[in-house]
């Protein structure tokens, strides 16, 4: 089993996990929200971003950070832990990718194991409805 | 296999939580079950690909089950869709 991490800026990580929750009709154990306030003091944030992923990684072994913006402070603090083994960053998180990865970390598979298929999948319900839709 | 036509009729149609329900009732069978619009057919196990058929209320789909126990996995989607996923 793989822990979640959802790290974003302000409240976005928080609402988006508690809106997967609330679809699901779960609350999953070992899927966390790490908001990250707009005028936050990296180096402190990054402390206590550093406690919590070797928390999490200490309780489930490997550790998925979804992140909300390439190059953002949310990211670029959850890239301070790429160099940690059995952890993966997956940004431009969405939803359907967090939904996703909450229904994986469930059925037992391994981090490793359903990376790829969780970045696709988020790709893929990226939509132009005028490319399904033809009426108008 | 077996396949049933059955109408959407609950006011919000196939959306969120409504497919989260019809995807963990699906998954506790163990047939191959899809369900599909005129336009799209997706695995009623996915929920991001139930999803994807977009069934607003009064949208008709087909659901088809093929397996051991496809008889009770049809007749229990059937029974949820047309129990408005206890919604209304």
């Amino acid at each position: 089993m793989f822990g979640i991490l959802v790290v974003a800026h302000g409240e976005l990580g928080t609402l988006l996990l508690e809106t997967a929750n609330k679809i699901l009709q779960e609350n999953p154990e070992n899927v966390i929200s790490f908001p990250v306030s707009w005028d936050c003091d990296f180096a402190q944030t990054k402390e206590v971003l550093d406690k919590k992923v070797n928390k999490m990684l200490a309780e489930t072994g490997s550790l998925l950070i979804l992140t909300d913006l390439f190059g953002g402070t949310p990211t670029n603090l959850a890239m301070t832990q790429f160099k940690k083994t059995k952890v993966e960053i997956l940004t431009g998180m969405n939803l359907p990718i967090l939904i996703k990865a909450i229904i994986l970390q469930k059925t037992g598979v391994s981090l490793e194991e359903c990376i790829d298929e969780l970045k696709m999948k988020g790709q893929e319900a990226i939509v132009l409805v005028s490319e399904i839709i033809n009426e108008k | 296999m077996i396949e049933k036509e059955i109408t959407i009729t609950n006011k919000l149609g196939l959306h969120a939580r409504a497919a989260a329900k019809l995807v963990n009732l699906a998954g506790k069978f163990h047939s191959h079950i899809t369900i599909s619009t005129e336009q799209i057919c997706a695995d009623a196990k996915s929920i991001l690909g139930v999803l994807t058929l977009a069934a607003g209320k009064d949208t008709v789909v087909k659901i088809e089950a093929e397996g051991p126990d496809e008889k009770k996995s049809i007749e229990a989607i059937v029974n949820l869709i047309q129990n408005k996923f206890g919604e209304d």
